[in-house]
């Protein structure tokens, strides 16, 4: 595995990269501000990403790091998104819930016109 | 009194074993070796908790509407054996048993990587564990293993969150296991031992450390979300409250599919290391077997929910998970045939560890095709809940993992302990536990086809006699465990000394003494080829 | 600190290596850790948008001069990640002192993000939307928002505040658990203070601080994923 220590980024690096995170914060505390929809979450989410990768990359030493450590950071990322997609896919392919009060459309609605069964 | 003369032939071998006898140097030790040992001490424990509340569910179930116990006391017992089977018993067994001691020495290692969090997760695991009988002493839990919802955590008037709390802390002790395997084998090889070296239990090994760490830290979460229901009143699962129960199951199947796989990944890696040494020859395939543990390990973490099929999930969703379910047999199936092929022409000796093994390839095969039928959208929405899922998961977890983990406490005794077993009495009880599991089980498939519902404490009286075999059937497997624990423990006692290398087996473990020294090798090895049975000089060996 | 290499371990780099891949190795089960909560979150932001939006516009209310508390929060420890980074690259450098500095630096930032947490927390006990049966009481103007909300999104009032109150569970599980994080953070920091304080690390000698550097930028990482989530739900 590749020594990090034979690299030692200058403290110019992290101050640049910090005021970038720094950048990025107010970018996304004043597009909060605008709404533009659907767009919010993506833009919110992007940058969110974008300060995660720099704090990753030169706070993290991982650009410097082996091919071992980018498989295992990248491994953690893969498996949530695992977890996330496969669970988001399943409320996301289902029939639209009608809104109705009828509460078996949706598991949503929590106006239940079926007595819940208590505990025996 | 006469003095006896200094014989430096009969001068006591200083081994992991005698090194210090205070208890202190036991409760406080690093060496992966005790902790192993300690262990398969707790283990069996839970075990024997956990196998008593199936005698007394066997029990009950010898006729249709016995009243041995009541509705309510049922339900606690198949909690019971369901929560200590799979979270105390299962899931550590053969990784903090046979793994703990095994990994550094088949890799030439004095130890794991991270010894003092070895020892934290034993202790994890041992309060873990009391915090979960705590909750069967202060009148049990009734929700299941599965702690489904909302009635785990709305409904359930039993002692849930002690049993959540012994589940959650448990996790932990996995975690750290699989965290230091995976930094043990990546980073503490021997010389000469590359990764296409390592011993296809070690391959093994690292595909359950995997699972260990991605998927336990899912389930201690959702587990805290269930407790903070019921401590909060808030309706995170409850639909009532405006939660949704299949989000539960979600969270709560994300770990607990991979969970199987690291139940039964470790009790083949102990097949890919009997096979051989009881045929005398190389693994066929080896490359095609580590490969497959890998597959095995990350294609398991893409089923979840084929649990789920009639839960409620979109019928896409379905689909998916049932093709992607039918895809992870694949590599267990390159297993079978890979273990087949290594028998064939091999010199076969029907040796304890090889009759466990030959068991476990048949009854894991029979398990793993049902498998497959309950992947099968339109045969799962007759047999799920049913006692077909008993008994496909029993095939697996107690004709596969269960059989693995006797073959390999039988093959490994003599160096973990230093004695060899009754080879006779061995022989014996692998053969009364393989003919009181099937008699066990094998009803129970029919039993599921026919319609019998699980978790039932009663049922329809034309389904008696499948009830009657199968709790004939688990006498004789409950002999078929005494037996072994009664013989292995007599050998202590009295048990012939073994040497470094009885069985004449492959691998580094055999090349130090019999048990091993505190600090594994006199010198630190170095790695050759590995199952080199072609190359045995048997005179010299 | 007694011997430099364990016995397990051939020479420090080894050690150097295991230490740093078992730090990440637990930092994934770390990701996967919150992944399970933020996966539960992301499914009711999805089911219950007006509710969730509803949270965040009370939690993104609470403002130092006119930046919300969570803005705040989150500036300070990007800093705090900063200093961190100094002090790995002082510590491989042998700068003791400027270690020390640093190290200090980042606690005091550590403790200031707990204490801007604890008064957010205790904003919102006396705006009572603390989660649980006898304590949730929306005061009066988060209720009649919450009203107008239901209305315009054709829910029942009692469905809205359900949701709501669901909102509000998510939010304190999710920055209570990253909260004991920080302090565990602060306890480790705290320790390698006085170890460097002892001279114990010199360039040959730093991965300890490296390694728990790693740790506190993941909880870093976990922040200013939490921020938007919960702070800016539009």
């Amino acid at each position: 595995m590749q020594d990090p220590d034979h690299k030692i980024e200058s403290i110019w690096t992290y101050l640049l990269i910090f005021l970038l995170l720094i950048a990025l914060l107010v970018g996304t505390v004043a597009a909060a501000t605008v709404n533009l929809g659907r767009w919010n979450i993506v833009i919110a989410l992007v940058i969110a990403v974008a300060k995660a990768l720099l704090v990753i990359l030169f706070f993290m030493h991982v650009r410097h790091s082996s091919r071992q450590t980018w498989i295992f950071a990248g491994a953690a990322f893969l498996w949530l998104t695992l977890l996330l997609a496969g669970t988001i896919a399943d409320y996301a392919s289902r029939n639209p819930p009608v809104p109705t009060s009828d509460a078996s459309q949706s598991p949503a609605h929590a106006k239940t016109t079926v007595a819940v069964p208590a505990a025996s | 009194m006469a003095s006896i003369p200094y014989i430096p032939e009969y001068q006591v071998r200083e081994t992991y074993l005698n090194a210090r006898y205070s208890i202190a140097s036991w409760l406080l030790t690093k060496d992966h070796k005790r902790i192993a040992v300690l262990y398969i001490l707790s283990i069996t424990l839970f075990f024997i908790i956990g196998g008593s509340a199936a005698v007394i569910m066997r029990l009950q179930l010898l006729t249709p509407h016995s009243s041995l116990v009541e509705a309510e006391t049922y339900n606690k017992l198949f909690t019971l054996h369901g929560i200590v089977m799979v979270f105390f018993f299962l899931v550590p067994s053969i990784p903090a048993t046979l793994g703990n001691f095994l990994v550094p020495l088949m890799i030439g290692a004095r130890d794991l990587a991270f010894p003092k969090l070895n020892l934290a997760s034993w202790y994890l695991f041992i309060l873990g564990g009391s915090l979960a009988l705590t909750a069967l002493i202060l009148g049990g839990v009734d929700t299941g293993w599965t702690f489904y919802t909302p009635y785990s955590s709305t409904f359930s008037n039993t002692n849930v969150i002690f049993a959540i709390c012994g589940v959650f802390i448990a996790g932990f002790s996995s975690i750290f296991t699989g965290l230091n395997f995976i930094v043990t084998i990546h980073k503490m090889r021997c010389p000469g031992m590359t990764w296409f070296r390592l011993p296809l239990f070690i391959w093994s090994m690292y595909a359950t450390s995997i699972i260990f760490v991605l998927a336990t830290p899912v389930l201690a979460i959702t587990l805290a979300l269930v407790a903070l229901e019921r401590i909060l009143g808030v309706g995170i699962f409850d639909p009532n409250l405006g939660g949704d129960p299949i989000l539960f199951q979600h969270l709560f199947w994300f770990y607990s599919h991979p969970a199987v796989y690291i139940m039964i990944l470790p009790g083949m890696g102990v097949i890919s290391e009997l096979i051989p040494a009881y045929s005398r020859k190389r693994p066929f395939g080896y490359a095609f077997i580590a490969m497959a543990s890998l597959a095995i390990a990350i294609l398991g973490f893409l089923v979840w929910a084929h649990h789920m099929f009639v839960a409620g999930i979109s019928i896409y969703g379905g689909l998916v998970f049932s093709i992607l379910s039918f895809l992870v047999a694949i590599p267990s199936g390159v297993k079978v045939f890979n273990w087949t092929a290594t028998l064939y022409k091999g010199s076969i000796a029907l040796d304890t560890p090889m009759l466990y093994a030959l068991g476990f390839i048949g009854l894991f095969t029979i398990g793993g095709l049902t498998g497959l039928f309950l992947a099968t959208l339109g045969i799962d929405m007759h047999v799920h809940d049913t006692y077909f899922v008993i008994a496909h998961f029993h095939y697996i977890m107690v004709g596969g993992a269960v059989m693995a983990y006797m073959g390999g406490l039988h093959f490994w005794w003599p160096k973990i302990t230093g004695k060899l077993y009754p080879e006779r009495w061995g022989r014996l009880a692998a053969v009364i536990l393989f003919i009181g599991f099937n008699l066990t089980f094998f009803p129970q498939f029919i039993l599921g086809y026919l319609g019998m519902p699980r978790r039932y404490y009663a049922y329809a009286p034309e389904f008696q006699v499948y009830n009657v075999m199968s709790t004939a059937g688990a006498t004789i497997l409950a002999l078929g465990y005494v037996l072994p624990l009664i013989y292995l423990l007599g050998s202590l006692r009295w048990g012939k000394d073994a040497g470094s290398n009885p069985f004449k087996a492959a691998g580094l473990e055999w090349q130090t003494t019999s048990p091993p020294p505190p600090d594994n090798f006199d010198q630190t090895p170095i790695a050759g080829e590995p199952y080199n049975y072609h190359e045995m000089d048997f005179a010299n060996v | 600190m007694s011997d430099l290499v364990a016995h397990q371990f051939d020479d420090l780099d080894q050690q150097t290596e295991a230490g740093t891949l078992g730090m990440w190795t637990f930092l994934a089960t770390e990701v996967l850790f919150f992944g399970g909560m933020i996966c539960g979150y992301c499914v009711y932001r999805h089911l219950y948008f007006p509710a969730w939006h509803q949270g965040s516009l009370v939690v993104d209310n609470f403002t130092f001069l006119g930046i919300s508390s969570g803005a705040w929060n989150t500036a300070v420890l990007l800093t705090s990640s900063l200093t961190v980074a100094l002090g790995v690259r002082a510590a491989k450098l042998g700068q003791n002192r400027f270690l020390s500095q640093m190290l200090v630096i980042t606690l005091l930032l550590g403790i200031a993000f707990l204490g801007i947490k604890a008064a957010e927390y205790t904003h919102e006990y006396h705006e009572g939307v603390m989660p649980g049966p006898n304590v949730f009481h929306p005061d009066m103007d988060i209720s009649a928002d919450l009203s107008r909300a239901a209305a315009s999104s054709g829910k029942s009032n009692i469905d809205l505040r359900r949701e709501f109150q669901l909102f509000w569970v998510f939010y304190f599980f999710m920055t209570g658990v990253h909260a004991l994080h920080m302090f565990i953070g602060i306890g480790l920091f705290t320790y390698l203070l006085i170890e460097a304080r002892r001279g114990c690390f010199t360039p040959k000698k730093h991965a300890p601080v490296e390694i728990m550097g790693l740790y506190w930028h993941f909880v870093d990482l976990v922040w200013i994923f939490l921020f938007p989530l919960l702070y800016l739900v539009r």
